[in-house]
């Protein structure tokens, strides 16, 4: 008991502010693992091919208002009428495409530290580098928005074994669809980095219906 | 009572061009306006015009006459301006000014002519003073606007009629001066009533059968005895604030000293007219005569001069003073009235959040401009990439209605399908292999087809090649992918259109 306590209050103090707030998945093992959740106030990294899959499952269970940044170059655009069957809110989803990188971290700093968002998802071709995400990391802390990073990724499951593990961000995931269906996808959900605890792998199954998270199987790593 | 001042400019079109080419005050020249295949005269200049040369006439018969008259196309667009300009100019007379139909301004000068010394000297100062600026004026004081138009156009200049002297006054007046309908004025004539004073004399019930209430009414109105409505144009403050410097500015927080003085002063205009900026641009004048400008929009109406502030400091990063800056303009383009709630107990959070929302995307459009700053709007189509349309998230939103699809959509659209390579793309069914992204990936079908048939009635260049059969497939790398394949005669391209599920 006196332990957790402790514990609780070194986070606090890493954090900068006096709680810790969290976002619970609701799933009992996942959020065991994390030690309550995913930290609020946070910077995330996730990464796989089925990332844009758990981001929605996660931007989903926080709420509130979603900005999406990424730039302008891309291909790639979230679809309205394929957020509402995620159980998203187009009118509450703000897409920011601004011409450079640059550009990219400088609005990402205001849209952080505003503490207005409830999301914000952040995508660049590049990693970014670490003192990128240091900065991101002091923008958001003291807010209870969750930040959250991501990359396209098309290589498939073996790929974040070749990148630079080197980053600043609390927890990154690895994420791979196993099996879709209408009503319910299954994926390999791979925890590669986690400040909270020891990086730990399990298969979830979204439900598509009530956007819940249901326990396949575990193991640890 | 109304003292009008009607005045009547005839050479209007071609003063203005006199003004600009002071060469042609002596020459004779018309304005000619082309209509189909005829050109015609529309205004005709002082020197022409005492050639008997009218408005109205062809240009071919003009030169006919005169073989070497000169001749330059009417801008009516540019008259009107010019004729704002003048009614900018007498505005300082008397603030009921107005501007109604061909080149007249009507003044109502009730209670204001003891300021120049009476009515006649102020006629007579108008006269001279609108000489100088260069264009004839043909001018009559009166009670109402119809017996000042009237003699202005065929009264003696500057005739100055009084309530009591009007009915003598007019007796001699040409009977064009009543401004009745043309049949009427033509019928008139030709029964001899050349003059006014000849209708006066006849019965009002035996007259309004021949001429019509219509016209019985301009009669009644020269008299004063039908009131007529005027529009005095409005008197629209400009808001606008500058200031000049002796020595130019040099610095930048030199600039934003004076930006916010600038802001200050128009704030304090704009706060008792419960209105705030909704767009303002800032121009800077550099002693090398070169000229920058920013502008900022704001979703809010706002007078705070922080919020303001801050929104242009964001063009000053890259903001070059040069040699320093002479001058410095501020002005509101738009303003709109400011809103202000009463904050409730209970969703006083929920309020300030959303006002820190829009203040955040509000300077986020400021910083990036408004199309890279956007919002999703339905859209009413069942093609998917029509489906929605992408708004400024800056502009006040508009009530969005989304309907479920029926079917499953992807999360993810790509803005331009990929074409992607099939081993063998003979028939409609899912290939088992394609190529995307230099990869082979080996496709297993999850859900489909799904047929998408394109708006016949559009020429749709990416819809050309007819129906479209969508499928949802895995890869073997655990990616969900929203194809679609279409017809070309026997093959079949497939490409990819969506990603997630």
């Amino acid at each position: 008991m006196r332990l957790d306590l402790l514990k609780e209050q070194i986070i606090a103090l890493e954090l900068g502010r006096s709680e810790r707030r969290v976002l619970p998945l609701g799933l009992p093992a996942i959020d065991d693992a994390l030690q309550g959740g995913l930290d609020l106030g946070g910077m995330h990294e996730i990464a796989g091919p089925a990332a844009v899959l758990f981001t929605q499952v996660v931007m989903q269970k926080k709420g509130g208002v979603m900005f999406w940044l990424a730039t302008e170059n891309s291909n790639e655009e979230y679809y309205p009428h394929g957020l509402i069957q995620h159980g998203g809110h187009p009118e509450h989803f703000i897409i920011i495409h601004p011409q450079s990188t640059r550009d990219l971290l400088k609005a990402a700093y205001e849209v952080l530290a505003s503490n207005t968002a409830g999301c914000v998802l952040l995508e660049t071709e590049k990693p970014l580098t670490q003192t990128d995400m240091r900065k991101l990391q002091i923008a958001v802390q003291n807010t209870d928005t969750l930040g959250l990073v991501t990359r396209p990724d098309y290589r498939g499951a073996d790929s974040w074994k070749s990148k630079s593990l080197l980053s600043s961000a609390l927890t990154r995931w690895h994420v791979v669809i196993l099996d879709w269906a209408s009503e319910k996808t299954q994926i390999d959900l791979h925890l590669t980095k986690n400040r909270r605890g020891s990086p730990c792998r399990w298969i979830v199954e979204i439900d598509h219906a009530t956007h819940h998270l249901h326990l396949v199987s575990f193991s640890g790593e | 009572m109304q003292r009008i001042i009607c005045i009547w400019f005839p050479f209007l079109e071609s003063e203005r061009l006199i003004r600009k080419n002071p060469d042609l005050a002596q020459k004779p020249f018309v304005l000619v306006t082309r209509e189909a295949n005829r050109v015609f005269i529309s205004a005709v200049s002082e020197a022409a015009g005492s050639m008997r040369f009218i408005p109205e006439m062809s240009l071919v018969d003009a030169r006919a006459a005169t073989p070497d008259i000169l001749y330059y196309d009417a801008n009516p667009a540019q008259d009107i301006r010019c004729l704002q300009g003048l009614l900018r100019w007498v505005s300082r007379l008397t603030p009921r000014v107005a501007r109604e139909g061909g080149n007249n301004l009507y003044l109502d000068i009730a209670g204001a002519s003891h300021l120049f010394g009476g009515e006649a000297p102020l006629l007579q100062s108008i006269q001279s003073q609108l000489k100088a600026l260069g264009f004839t004026a043909h001018l009559a004081l009166a009670d109402n606007k119809a017996a000042a138009w009237g003699f202005a156009h065929y009264g003696k200049n500057k005739s100055n009629i009084t309530g009591d002297a009007l009915r003598d006054a007019s007796k001699d007046l040409s009977i064009e001066a009543l401004r009745m309908s043309y049949s009427s004025t033509i019928l008139c004539q030709r029964l001899g009533l050349k003059k006014i004073g000849n209708l006066l004399d006849l019965p009002r019930a035996a007259l309004a059968g021949r001429i019509g209430l219509e016209d019985i009414k301009r009669v009644d109105q020269f008299y004063g005895r039908t009131a007529e409505a005027t529009q005095f144009s409005r008197h629209r403050e400009r808001l606008v604030e500058e200031m000049q410097f002796f020595d130019p500015l040099a610095t930048n927080a030199g600039v934003e000293a004076v930006l916010d003085k600038l802001l200050e002063k128009l704030c304090l205009r704009l706060t008792p007219m419960q209105q705030g900026f909704r767009k303002a641009s800032l121009r800077l004048e550099r002693a090398d005569h070169e000229t920058l400008s920013f502008s900022i929009q704001l979703t809010q109406p706002s007078v705070s001069i922080n919020t303001l502030k801050r929104l242009f400091s964001y063009h000053f990063e890259q903001l070059d003073v040069g040699f320093g800056v002479d001058r410095m303009i501020l002005a509101a383009e738009q303003i709109a009235p400011l809103l202000r709630h009463q904050l409730g107990l209970e969703d006083s959070k929920r309020q300030s959040h959303d006002e820190s929302l829009s203040k955040l995307i509000n300077e986020l459009s400021n910083m990036f401009g408004d199309r890279h700053v956007r919002q999703f709007s339905p859209a009413d189509s069942h093609i998917p990439e029509r489906a929605f349309i992408r708004d400024a998230a800056h502009y006040p939103t508009r009530p969005r209605n989304w309907i479920r699809p029926s079917a499953t959509r992807p999360l993810r659209l790509l803005k331009k399908p990929v074409s992607v390579l099939v081993r063998d793309g003979r028939d409609r069914k899912l290939p088992e292999t394609i190529y995307w992204h230099s990869k082979e990936c080996h496709l297993t079908a999850l859900a489909g087809p799904e047929r998408i048939e394109p708006n016949w009635w559009r020429d749709d260049l990416d819809w050309q090649s007819g129906p479209r059969d969508y499928w949802w497939a895995k890869t073997q790398f655990g990616i969900v992918v929203w194809v679609y394949g279409v017809s070309k005669g026997l093959k079949t391209q497939w490409f990819v259109h969506g990603l997630g599920s």
